[in-house]
């Protein structure tokens, strides 16, 4: 009985000591997160966008397009999320697909 | 500069790689799983952490279309999608988006936009939470009343405005109701306005509003929601680029972390009752409302770190829900083999 006893308090202790570091880095994270890129909100609302330091591949030609055409640039940002949303959801999908998990068609239950 | 900080050209400003990867995945996790785009992470978090309101509401509007096809596609494989509802719903949902982002502009050239935009965040969030935990309770109390299956309520809003005979009535069999055409056509109106001048893709008001308001099952809803994000997304992110509030490159590396999350997310749908998602959703709300209301009362580390924290929180329980679910699948498939 005791033995019994002594069993469960170290299977808590166990669970607990699994999930403490869950817990702590549940919290622990943001606050490393903010220190590495917090600071005040900035202010920048001017629709420039420094180029100068830039080496020329994708991230100049973003920034260039920004500068001279704005619709260019929204057209852009709408062809390159739905693309990248597309790639990424079916290659996911079929990642999901191999874990052996049953996705047919799910029943509405409330 | 280190390898983990990345310049961001267009919102002029160094930030950290995981912390985008980490924001992304967290609101892919919830968004696939809640149907909702995850402003209320994105937007406070790029904010807290150094993107003007503006320029955070345009690359989370941005991201939030791609990350929404990838929780749509499995959705739609799922049969949660009511596709006939969801363009109903995009006719006054794109207006309405347009109205809003002319507001912002205005409230932006007034000098207004942050300050107001969050006091509405903290309204909309504290009466939406409110609304969907009270759900919950009463279905709770009609269960254990009843002694297991709670039975349905009297007459709910949503069938009673599907009562409402303004031609042309329209079927939505994947949803399983009948109703005017008008009725999503004017909800979609209302949290488009809502979702543009909050900078959401409307989500977290249109879910409960498929639910409470057309009378959508939940599942339903997440799917048919993330199907109207996605249009919406895509729409915010046009008019946000061309008004040239989107930071691009932060929005490709948070739709990679998101894609990976929605995908986990929406699988979880699977493993879970509506109500169960719904009470998560309440939860989910008030934590979100009160870090919002933190800032507002300029306590900005106590709300940011609150609002990672609740968002790792609740994708953890997520997670941990699709794990537990994919074992008990996996444990009674080995038991049913010979």
């Amino acid at each position: 009985m005791r033995t019994r006893g002594l069993c469960s308090k170290l299977k808590a202790l166990f669970t607990w000591m699994r999930n403490a570091p869950l817990a702590l880095a549940v919290f622990v994270l943001p606050a490393v997160a903010l220190a590495a890129g917090g600071g005040k909100p900035a202010t920048k609302l001017v629709n420039v966008a420094d180029t100068r330091n830039l080496e020329p591949g994708f991230e100049k030609f973003v920034a260039d397009t920004y500068n001279d055409n704005l619709i260019l640039f929204g057209l852009l940002v709408v062809v390159i999320m739905a693309g990248m949303g597309a790639v990424l959801g079916f290659t996911f999908d079929r990642l999901v697909g191999l874990l052996g998990i049953n996705l047919g068609k799910l029943d509405h239950h409330e | 500069m280190d390898i983990f900080t990345i310049h961001l050209p267009i919102a002029g400003m160094d930030f950290n790689l995981g912390l985008l990867l980490l924001i992304g995945f967290t609101v892919g996790v919830c968004g696939g799983f809640f149907g909702i785009g995850g402003a209320w992470i994105v937007t406070p978090a790029l904010n807290i952490f150094g993107f003007p309101m503006p320029y955070a509401i345009g690359t989370d509007l941005a991201h939030m279309g791609g990350k929404s096809i990838v929780s749509t596609i499995r959705h739609g494989k799922f049969g949660n999608v009511d596709i006939r509802l969801g363009l109903a719903m995009i006719i006054g949902t794109t207006t309405g988006m347009e109205f809003g982002a002319s507001l912002v502009m205005y409230l932006e050239r007034l000098g207004l936009a942050e300050d107001y935009i969050r006091k509405a965040y903290v309204v909309f969030l504290a009466l939406i939470g409110s609304y969907v935990l009270y759900d919950y309770l009463s279905h709770v109390r009609r269960a254990k009343k009843a002694g297991g299956e709670a039975p349905a309520y009297g007459t709910t809003i949503a069938q009673r405005l599907q009562r409402l005979r303004i031609p042309p009535m329209v079927n939505f069999p994947a949803s399983g109701i009948q109703c005017s055409v008008w009725l999503p056509i004017l909800v979609g109106l209302l949290t488009g306005v809502v979702a543009s001048v909050l900078g959401v893709g409307g989500g977290f008001i249109r879910m409960p509003a498929l639910i409470y308001l057309i009378g959508c099952p939940t599942l339903v809803a997440v799917g048919t929601d993330l199907f109207e994000v996605m249009i919406t997304g895509a729409y915010g992110a046009f008019t946000y680029g061309v008004k040239g509030r989107v930071d691009l490159i932060a929005a490709m590396w948070m739709l990679l972390g998101a894609a990976i999350g929605a995908q986990l997310g929406t699988v979880a749908v699977k493993y879970v009752r509506g109500y169960s998602i719904r009470l998560l959703f309440a939860v989910t709300i008030f934590i979100a409302c009160i870090s919002v209301l933190l800032k507002q009362l300029a306590l900005q580390l106590a709300s940011s770190v609150m609002i990672l924290a609740a968002g790792i929180t609740i994708s953890l329980v997520i997670l941990g829900l699709l794990f537990r679910g994919v074992a008990r699948e996996r444990a009674a498939r080995g038991g049913l083999e010979p």
